[in-house]
């Protein structure tokens, strides 16, 4: 919704403009009811993530692997793993994806799961959300720390056979996805074309997440 | 420099006899014939020197004098200012030079890594990563430290009012470029944070008129009006840059006031200090997000490339959602 205020703000002229589009997008009833369940995917998916790490009763290596499962399940990884292959995946044979999208996820939870590790009191405010198309919406949210200043964070969330995934995470309109992907087609180009340094570099980075 | 017009160089020799060395410079000379005859020229004026030293005369002595063909004076130079001041043109040009020569990485052949060349947008990628390892030595040595002192003696309201004071002198930039960018609502908001917080808040050290705080420059206003980023540059000391930003950069400097407010030493020194300030100030509210990268990032390089043309592309929407968030595959 700060984006919207924002972008009423910059161009007075888009809100009659924007009115006549909701209007009309509100009249389509699977859209509405998609965005609200994305919504409270996202609701859920925070509030499973919080009570787990702020949970005294458990360990870090316990924290890390339901962290883990967590992300097996909420998150489309071989979705967000081939997004962030790039070019590359086409070139890879079949046995080299799969062993990459385990060392892919591998490598998500050891450095993902370190800097929530230390949340505790923090609370996610999901504030809306949009669509991209019938499938697909981004639903904004902000995390509240109480000792330091909010982040701002953006979740793609897909509705899948499966309910819903998310492929995309934007911590303050940063994708991640797109930048694993630039870093890691910059470490298989540097190492002339071989997927076989970038497993290596993952792996190196993923061990003792698993 | 003087290189805009035509110019003549005169030296005094022992004798106080004047010496025509010839035409340095038309407008229309390339740069390669300037540099030539200035370094013929200095060569002439430091045997002068020399001549005049050997018969003992004491001194610096004038030995050049700059005019044009109408014989007006431009300038008095004394010994070695004529390569001082081309000097720089003279490094520049072989800079140029070897980074054509050695620097740029040639399109690849195979169509994959093709696709991943043109996507990177970083044609100068070896040049770029040289002056990213000596930027990340310079960060090393003197800008972190520097930033965890900064952050260890002065106390979070001082910083903020800091942070409040360097971001309050960006405003008049920041204004020119909302009308460049016909964003009227904002360039009025901006108008009036300036002009408030520059008086009742003590030069921007109260935010009192606190609504939405934002930031442009040249280079947002060219992408605004669909100039493309260019191919990706690492700017020495300065940072992530792209060809656009940094002919931005390069505007932003003539949109700015305080050069004309200022006269030339104290605007040398205003501009030091702030830059200093701003540099170490920005780095301080950077040192979790740049350990963070630090940590997760399997390439620096390629992380804080795209980390800058995300950030850029953002600040150019004003925080509209990029037009394309759909997941391609490949």
């Amino acid at each position: 919704m700060a984006i919207l205020r924002e972008i009423v703000a910059a161009r007075p002229w888009a809100a009659p403009l924007a009115g006549i589009w909701l209007s009309v997008a509100l009249y389509a009833p699977t859209a509405a009811a998609d965005a609200a369940e994305a919504e409270s995917f996202v609701r859920t998916l925070a509030g499973d993530v919080i009570a787990m790490l702020s949970d005294p009763g458990r360990t870090d290596e316990q924290k890390t692997s339901e962290f883990r499962s967590l992300i097996e399940d909420r998150f489309d990884v071989p979705v967000v793993g081939r997004f962030a292959l790039g070019p590359y995946w086409r070139a890879a044979s079949e046995s080299q994806r799969s062993e990459y999208l385990t060392v892919f996820l591998d490598y998500i939870v050891s450095t993902y799961a370190l800097s929530f590790r230390q949340f505790s009191d923090e609370t996610l405010q999901v504030n809306g959300s949009r669509e991209i198309n019938e499938m697909e919406a981004i639903v904004s949210s902000v995390i509240v720390r109480p000792a330091a200043e909010d982040i701002f964070v953006d979740w793609h969330v897909r509705n899948t056979n499966a309910g819903y995934k998310v492929i995309d995470v934007l911590f303050e309109g940063l994708r991640l996805a797109l930048t694993l992907r630039d870093e890691f087609s910059t470490v298989i180009r540097a190492g002339g074309g071989d997927l076989g340094v970038l497993i290596e570099n993952l792996r190196d980075r993923g061990a003792g997440s698993a | 420099m003087y290189f805009c017009k035509t110019i003549y160089v005169t030296f005094l020799d022992d004798a106080q006899i004047h010496h025509r060395c010839g035409i340095i410079a038309t407008n229309r000379s390339p740069l390669w014939q300037r540099m030539g005859r200035l370094w013929y020229a200095d060569r002439w004026a430091r045997a002068s020197i020399a001549r005049r030293r050997h018969s003992g005369l004491e001194g610096d002595p004038i030995v050049g004098r700059l005019s044009t063909r109408s014989g007006k004076e431009r300038c008095v130079l004394r010994s070695g200012e004529i390569m001082g001041n081309s000097r720089f043109l003279l490094w520049a040009t072989t800079a140029a030079l070897f980074v054509c020569l050695a620097a740029c990485a040639s399109m690849p052949q195979d169509p994959i890594e093709r696709e991943v060349f043109l996507e990177a947008n970083d044609p100068l990628e070896p040049l770029n990563r040289a002056v990213f390892a000596f930027n990340r030595g310079v960060d090393r040595a003197v800008l972190e430290p520097a930033a965890t002192a900064y952050r260890n003696v002065v106390p979070k309201p001082g910083r903020v009012a800091i942070t409040r004071l360097l971001s309050n002198l960006k405003l008049p930039v920041t204004f020119v470029n909302d009308l460049l960018q016909l964003e009227f609502g904002r360039a009025t908001n901006t108008f009036a944070r300036f002009l408030v917080n520059s008086t009742v808040g003590f030069g921007g050290i109260f935010n009192v008129v606190g609504t939405s705080e934002h930031q442009e420059d040249l280079g947002q206003t060219l992408g605004r009006w669909g100039v493309g980023n260019g191919f990706y540059l690492v700017l020495p000391l300065y940072g992530p840059s792209t060809v656009r930003d940094t002919m931005g950069l390069v505007g932003d400097t003539f949109l700015n006031p305080w050069r004309s407010v200022l006269d030339p030493t104290q605007s040398r020194a205003f501009y030091a200090a702030r830059g200093v300030a701003g540099v170490v100030n920005d780095r301080e509210q950077r040192i979790e997000d740049f350990n963070d990268i630090r940590r997760r990032s399997l390439d620096m390089y390629a992380t804080f490339r795209s980390i800058y043309r995300q950030t850029r592309g953002n600040e150019i929407r004003n925080g509209a959602p990029p037009p394309n968030t759909v997941f391609g595959f490949d």
